[in-house]
């Protein structure tokens, strides 16, 4: 067998239980639409389209998240490999991870972790 | 000729990669074209999953499904203009004059003709060696090895390039109220 | 195992970045705007006496190939480090007047120069590429500090989308270079390309990459457009900074990836770098001279700067690298001076505009008389050191077969004198609106007078620094018996 065939009945399966659920769904479920049930969530009012814009905050963390996002993904390959590199690999991330650490400790310092 | 489950999964993920990647450019709402951008990056990791590459795949989902496809949609939702939020409104008013033509049609479609143009010639004049056999192991272990014996300077560089990250993105982005009104 | 006593040979480094950390906490603990600023010197002078003392006169390639140390690498690396210094002296008042975040402004400059030090030491292209990123992202940010000012944002945010591009563009030429040579490290990709180029289109795709993008951060035609509105829109000690230092690693990384790694190519990149050098200093010497701001002018006279030092890169014999690295430094030193002189009239004209230095003759008799010398240095009247290089830069031309290259460059220098000496004229023949002396703050001071000292010992007494700068090799000789 191939060795990513697992990984493709995975993703079969996660395609195929909604489409099936929405398959059922809409075979055994009876319809009798009336005004009220079509209104979105069937609860209050239709929400208004979002005006304005999006507070820049959003997208600095958005920026943060991409920086975290790459140390981990930095740290993967070593996770795999720490019993083999041993107390060398260990210094070797912990010299990477306190000058990512400083960097960490001045954005908290300069507030970017808060929200307000 | 045999089939090749490998062969026609790459068929049908670089099939999905490239149309998804034609409506990034081709959708009418920006929103959408990011949303196809996030498929084609995941298209795109799953042809480096069927060439072996897991590592590639995996740090292909992490950042670029994941983080950059976030940063898109982030950067979309800061901006006001009806026509990139895409919420029904009139698109903004497209000048068409001489130097718009040139610049939104004649100027992309000279970039896009070259760099095809090069990469026709690259991939057509010449045979590319086989791949070696022996990276069929266990990528993962092969980067983490070389990562942290061979390259640990540039390795240890990332981080320094991962600190000047942080910091520009603080300067660049946080107002600090207080010390700079004093100056 | 990597952790042995080459940790020593770039001791440098590591004190330059640890002496970022240290400024930037000295920026938040403190609030005197100038601790940072000394600290950072402190440091630079600690890093330059490590690596004049201990590395100097090293060749030796450590980490798997990672990093080389060579003459090379220390006489670039000690350039950078003084660069950063004169920057760091001159940015006191600047920082101060502006508000800028001290501690950061030091901090990402400091930074920069860790990443330009590993660009101009090491052989291997992934070291060089996260050394360029490193200065890279430095640069945006810095160039994006003055967050009052909206041409500083603009200058940032397009500067961030073209080096982003560039960026991609490099990474992509170093990945066709690698998959034809099938190597990252420029030694072994020379020597795969030695016995015969199979793949020439590939390798001649890979090469153009690597030029273009190599070009956005050298400022040349036409990948310069980011450059008038970063060296005009960036801080003042910033756009110093990128068109000294920021140049120079672009140009030692340039010299290094194509005489080490491709000189199998040699014919075709001769002839990019000969097409490139002529466009660059031609449109950079015609724009500048209808300039009438100040910054602006001085951004072209960049662009046509790049121009002539890279006809160093289009001869690329040996002569002709001693020429570029002499042309860099002399030019730095006469760059970093002036500026020194724009940052003080910008406290008063923030315009910067070129009429702003009427009467400065008489305002400020020294700073104008140094001034003047900056800008025959960049003309290229003896007895300045940009006559020198000129010269030098000229005769390996000459030297080389290329006499047409060289007279190209006579013919641009002649362009160039009436902007440059049209700066001079205002200063001195201009009535200015007032006859208010100007007084500039000590770091101004002491900058100027170091960029004028530097720019006449360069032009009266070359020897030494040919001396120095000829002893220097790009192919290290640990691998030109394998070569």
């Amino acid at each position: 067998m191939h060795p990513y065939a697992p990984l493709l009945i995975f993703i079969g399966l996660a395609l195929l239980i909604p489409v099936a659920i929405s398959v059922l769904y809409s075979l055994v479920s009876s319809r009798r639409p009336d005004p009220v049930k079509s209104t979105p969530y069937e609860s209050g009012y239709p929400t208004p389209p979002i005006e304005g814009r999006f507070p820049a905050k959003f997208y600095f963390i958005a920026m943060l998240f991409v920086i975290f996002d790459v140390e981990a993904a930095a740290m993967y390959s070593w996770a795999v490999l720490l019993r083999e590199l041993g107390a060398y690999g260990l210094a070797a991330m912990a010299l990477f991870l306190i000058v990512f650490i400083l960097g960490d400790l001045y954005v908290w310092k300069k507030g970017g972790f808060d929200w307000t | 000729m045999d089939f090749d489950p490998t062969r026609v999964a790459f068929i049908v993920v670089s099939a999905i990669a490239v149309v998804s990647a034609f409506r990034v450019v081709t959708a009418a709402k920006i929103m959408h074209a990011a949303l196809w951008l996030g498929l084609t990056f995941l298209m795109l990791a799953g042809v480096f999953l069927l060439m072996g590459a897991e590592f590639l795949a995996a740090a292909q989902v992490l950042i670029y499904v994941g983080a950059i496809t976030t940063i898109i949609l982030f950067g979309i939702m800061l901006s006001e203009a009806a026509e990139v939020r895409g919420r029904g409104a009139a698109p903004l008013p497209v000048r068409r004059d001489d130097a718009s033509l040139f610049r939104r049609i004649v100027l992309p479609a000279l970039a896009v003709l070259a760099f095809v143009g090069v990469m026709v010639v690259v991939y057509s004049q010449v045979s590319w060696p086989d791949a070696p056999a022996g990276l069929g192991g266990d990528t993962v272990r092969m980067i983490g090895r070389a990562l942290f014996t061979d390259f640990i300077i540039p390795f240890e560089l990332a981080a320094v390039l991962l600190l000047i990250a942080l910091i520009g993105a603080i300067v660049i982005a946080v107002r600090d109220n207080g010390r700079r009104e004093q100056g | 195992m990597p952790v042995d006593g080459s940790l020593r040979l770039i001791l440098p480094e590591i004190i330059v970045a640890g002496t970022g950390l240290l400024a930037l906490t000295a920026g938040l603990v403190s609030r005197r705007s100038r601790l940072p600023g000394f600290v950072s010197m402190l440091g630079l002078a600690a890093a330059a006496y490590f690596l004049l003392a201990e590395v100097a006169g090293e060749t030796t390639q450590i980490w798997s190939g990672t990093v080389l140390v060579d003459g090379f690498s220390t006489l670039f690396k000690a350039v950078f480090l003084g660069i950063a210094a004169l920057i760091a002296l001159v940015s006191f008042d600047y920082i101060e007047r502006n508000g800028l975040p001290a501690g950061e402004f030091h901090l990402l400059v400091l930074l920069a120069t860790v990443g330009m030090m590993f660009m101009a030491g090491s052989l291997n292209l992934i070291t060089i590429y996260i050394g360029l990123e490193c200065l890279a992202l430095a640069s945006y940010a810095l160039t994006g500090m003055l967050r009052g000012s909206a041409k500083s944002t603009e200058a940032s945010l397009k500067y961030i989308l073209i080096g982003a591009i560039s960026s991609g563009v490099i990474l992509f030429g170093m990945s066709l270079v690698f998959g034809v040579a099938g190597s990252v490290h420029l030694a072994e990709i020379n020597a795969a390309l030695a016995g015969g180029t199979p793949m020439l289109p590939v390798l001649l795709a890979g090469m153009v990459f690597l030029v273009a993008g190599l070009g956005v951060k050298m400022a040349a035609v036409p990948f310069h457009m980011w450059a008038p509105d970063v060296y005009h829109g960036a801080p003042a000690p910033v756009a110093a900074f990128l068109i000294t230092a920021s140049e120079a690693a672009a140009f030692a990384a340039a010299l290094r990836i194509f005489l080490v790694g491709l000189p199998a190519i040699q014919e075709h990149w001769t002839t990019v770098f000969v097409a490139l050098a002529v466009i660059t200093m031609t449109f950079g010497n015609v724009t500048a001279i209808v300039q009438t701001n100040m910054r602006r002018m001085l951004a072209y006279s960049a662009v046509a700067q790049a121009g002539y030092v890279m006809v160093g890169l289009a001869v690329a014999s040996e002569r002709a690298v001693s020429a570029m690295i002499y042309y860099l430094i002399a030019y730095a030193f006469a760059t970093i001076g002036a500026f020194a002189v724009v940052i003080l009239l910008g406290r008063y004209h923030p315009a910067e505009d070129i009429a702003d230095y009427r009467g400065l003759g008489r305002r400020a008799p020294l700073l104008a008389l140094t001034l003047t010398v900056f800008m025959l240095s960049f003309i290229g009247i003896p007895p300045t050191a940009g006559f020198f290089g000129k010269f030098y830069l000229f005769q390996s031309a000459v030297a080389a077969g290329m006499p047409w290259l060289a007279l190209i460059m006579v013919l641009n220098s002649m362009v160039s004198i009436p902007y440059y000496w049209g700066v001079v004229q205002t200063m001195y023949l201009r009535e200015g609106e007032t006859d208010a002396p100007l007084p500039a703050p000590a770091g101004v001071r002491w900058t100027a007078a170091i960029g004028l000292a530097a720019t006449l010992i360069l032009g009266l007494f070359p020897d030494q620094v040919v001396q120095l700068v000829s002893a220097v090799q790009v192919v290290p000789a640990l691998l030109s018996g394998g070569l």
